[in-house]
């Protein structure tokens, strides 16, 4: 498996585990659609707790209003913030 | 029937702006903020440290000496404010009392250290007397103390509407003849679970707040208590208390929208406003002052903005101002906090400033400025929005105000659904996984019964849930992350399903209940409760439909560490055990339009045993129907009432026996009782509970006489 999409893989457990995505696996996620809104009809209190998630698992803050929003567009931009942020590489702990 | 006009006759109230009710009033006209960097606790790492805190509580001069270690800053603030209200009202001795509080956290602040240790989570049920203050009931318990000879009370959680639905409670006794006088209130002490909380959901303003300011970033938190007397005109009238207003208008109703957000268009808060100024009888015009709920937050202003320019209008003579800059947001305590204000705004002829307000994003609204002014108040609203869209509007006229047309209230009650659920493993199934994320088995279980009652019958419904705690476990984690890991580190979406109010709000979200919703707490009683405040609520008119249920989730806190908070009579051997029950109650009209007629609720009772008159009160079995009677949870001195009683000799179900006890066993009785009487077994069921001193017995029966 690719860096790229081992990445991917650990954003989509984040997603299922701290959203309470029950019934949904890694698989049911599409790398570019939508997170919120449509797509997986997330909402801002799932960006706040999603936020939280990924300074935790990820150890890089995530900035708040429009900047996280567009982090957060999908699984794909989430990857690609962490890439550029250099946090992925470091592999740091996955914790909670 | 009419509804007697209901007149507020004192205040007390305890804020960060002063200890007493005029002190609390003259510094918010002069434009003071008390809201001040916090002292209380150490906060750590969070956005805001400011706070309305209340300063110089002295818990020894307002406790009873043998209770001061027991007493929470809650249930002092509550204490301080019902004994001032009831001066100022010259309350008499030996009055026919009531007494209702909202609230949201009671004793969080002085339990949560233990409720964050690691020993706690080993079981120790050494420590629950340190848990005393904890259950939300306390504060109310305090009160009902300290005022003597309550014969009712109530403790409602609707997140922060609670103080203001705990006024509408207090007019539904008052209207019934239950008793002649109410103090009615609500009271909330910071703690670190909120501040954690609303820190999490960046809910909080680092600056002091603003509310409806173009630049508002947020709320301060807050603490305090109001308690108002409520009493009929007749009884104020003899008595020649002065009036200080007539609380001539209310509307309860919940957005069915989402557990933080409000609906952004503010188009439930805009009916709620309108049906509170057409009970009132007053014209938006006639409207002088609105205490606005406002937070703060960028989602309740703009929302609460738009619903005032609709009902108002863009140009209207309409003051409106938000307090919360002034006192903080005192959650639980704020609709009763708003109300004593609005009250006195009226009795005074003033109107609040609307201090933080520079640069207002709404211009259609008149805003008041840093200062109060003086100005004759016909009419004032005070509106309250609490997380899960459970919100109250609150109208008060003058007193030359002429009474507007009583509202006809209805006397007769049906059951026109009813369900009981087993194991929460079981309801959870029963769930659409996408709309109950983060559920707790104490909302699965509120969700399915509340959705599967209340689809029997078409119309607004509300809610009304007992529930005896929040949910302690998850309490308990989110407090220990926050303690081991820092403020930082909690995790934003668990907060709201923290409250005691959180199932009731989720259950209302998922089946689309857009009526009064709110929770109530009675520990083991909680069931009863809910049900006699669903009664209330229809035969006031305040609703047409109400599911009462209430829910006893597994919590390994609860049956293990506080047991005997929830059993002080030691209900001993029986098991506790876990499972809900729910009623769809209705106006015997809707009930009967709608083809759901099961049974009529055909009488409500309660009473002490203290005096020996054992049921008296209670009507005797009729002799030439079928009879049984259902118990819920009864202590030793209920079951030799019953037997004392004619009803000693009828079949009797004893549910605990059967099901081991919980707080939920009340709601299960009743529907225990209606699927007998709608499956033609028997004709009239006797459904009673009690533990203690006290009893509260409901009769059901084939619908009666007919209109």
């Amino acid at each position: 498996m690719s860096a790229t999409s081992e990445l991917n893989q650990r954003i989509k457990r984040a997603l299922i585990e701290e959203l309470d995505l029950r019934g949904k696996t890694e698989a049911d996620i599409d790398d570019g659609a939508p997170l919120f809104g449509e797509g997986l009809g997330l909402d801002s209190l799932d960006a706040l707790q999603l936020a939280m998630a990924i300074e935790e698992r990820f150890g890089v803050a995530v900035p708040e209003g429009e900047a996280g929003r567009a982090i957060f567009a999908s699984v794909n931009a989430i990857a690609e913030f962490l890439q550029r942020a250099g946090a992925a590489a470091t592999g740091a702990p996955e914790a909670g | 029937m009419r509804a007697p006009r209901i007149a507020v006759s004192g205040v007390g109230l305890v804020s960060a702006l002063g200890q007493t009710a005029d002190e609390t009033y003259r510094a918010l006209m002069a434009g003071e903020r008390g809201v001040r960097p916090l002292e209380l606790f150490d906060a750590g790492d969070v956005r805001s440290k400011l706070v309305g805190e209340v300063r110089g509580l002295s818990i020894a001069d307002i406790a009873p000496a043998s209770e001061r270690e027991r007493f929470s800053r809650t249930d002092a603030m509550a204490v301080a404010a019902a004994r001032e209200a009831a001066r100022n009202a010259h309350l008499p001795p030996g009055a026919r009392l009531g007494v209702v509080l909202g609230g949201t956290t009671g004793g969080m602040f002085e339990t949560e250290d233990l409720l964050s240790s690691p020993e706690l989570a080993q079981l120790a049920p050494a420590r629950a007397g340190e848990l005393v203050s904890y259950p939300l009931s306390a504060s109310l318990a305090r009160v009902a103390e300290a005022v003597g000879g309550a014969r009712v009370t109530r403790s409602i959680c609707s997140a922060c509407s609670g103080g203001a639905i705990a006024l509408v409670q207090a007019v539904a006794w008052l209207a019934r003849g239950e008793v002649d006088f109410v103090l009615a209130g609500g009271a909330d002490g910071l703690c670190r679970l909120t501040l954690l909380g609303f820190n999490a959901l960046g809910a909080t303003d680092p600056a002091l707040c603003r509310p409806f300011d173009r630049s508002r970033a947020g709320l301060n938190l807050g603490e305090g208590a109001a308690v108002l007397v409520l009493e009929r005109e007749d009884t104020a009238l003899a008595r020649g208390v002065d009036v200080l207003a007539w609380l001539d208008g209310y509307a309860v109703g919940a957005e069915a929208h989402h557990i933080t957000h409000p609906e952004p268009t503010g188009a439930r808060p805009s009916q709620l406003l309108r049906s509170a100024l057409a009970r009132a009888g007053v014209a938006g015009a006639d409207v002088g002052y609105v205490n606005a709920h406002g937070t703060g937050t960028p989602q309740n202003d703009a929302m609460e903005g738009r619903s005032l320019l609709d009902v108002f209008g863009p140009n209207s003579q309409t003051w409106v101002s938000s307090s919360k800059a002034q006192l903080g947001h005192t959650l639980g305590a704020a609709g009763a906090i708003e109300a004593a204000l609005t009250v006195l705004s009226v009795a005074r002829g003033q109107v609040p400033p609307g201090v933080g307000l520079v640069e207002p994003e709404l211009p259609g609204l008149r805003h008041v400025g840093p200062l109060g002014r003086a100005e004759r108040l016909s009419t004032a609203l005070s509106s309250s929005f609490g997380f899960g869209g459970m919100s109250c509007v609150l109208a008060f006229s003058e007193r030359a105000r002429p009474r507007p047309t009583p509202p006809e209230v209805s006397t007769r009650v049906a059951v026109a659904a009813t369900c009981w659920l087993g194991p929460a493993a079981e309801a959870e199934k029963l769930l659409d996984a996408e709309r109950s994320r983060r559920f707790d088995t104490g909302s699965a279980l509120a969700a399915v019964g509340a959705a599967r009652v209340s689809e029997q019958l078409v119309g607004e419904t509300g809610l009304v849930l007992g529930t005896a705690f929040g949910n302690v476990e998850r309490t308990m984690a989110f407090l220990a992350r926050g303690h081991e890991r820092g403020p930082r580190h909690v995790p934003p979406a668990e907060f709201p399903h923290l409250v005691p109010s959180a199932p009731a709000g989720n259950a209302s979200v998922y089946a689309g209940l857009s009526g009064p919703v709110f929770a109530v707490s009675a520990l083991a009683q909680s069931g009863e409760a809910a049900f006699a405040a669903a009664c209330e609520l229809i035969e006031l008119g305040a609703a047409t439909q109400v599911v009462a249920g209430a829910i006893a989730p597994r919590d390994v806190i609860v049956e293990r560490v506080l047991g005997p908070l929830l059993d002080p009579n030691g209900f001993g051997a029986v098991a506790r055990g876990e499972g809900a029950g729910f009623t769809l109650l209705a106006e015997l009209s809707q009930a009967r339009a709608g083809g759901r007629l099961l049974a009529e609720v055909l009488g409500r009772y309660a009473g002490s045993l203290v005096t020996g008159a054992g049921l008296a009160g209670v009507p005797e079995p009729d002799l030439t129907s079928s009879n049984g009677v259902v118990l819920g949870v009864a202590g030793a001195e209920l079951r030799q009432a019953l037997d004392a009683s004619a009803w000693g000799a009828v079949q009797c179900t004893d549910l605990a026996r059967e099901h081991g006890y919980h707080e939920a066993l009340g709601a299960v009785a009743f529907a225990v009782a209606v699927e007998r009487v709608a499956s033609g077994e028997l004709e009239r069921v006797l459904v009673l509970s009690g533990s203690g001193a006290s009893f509260s017995a409901t009769l059901c029966g084939r619908v009666g006489r007919e209109e």
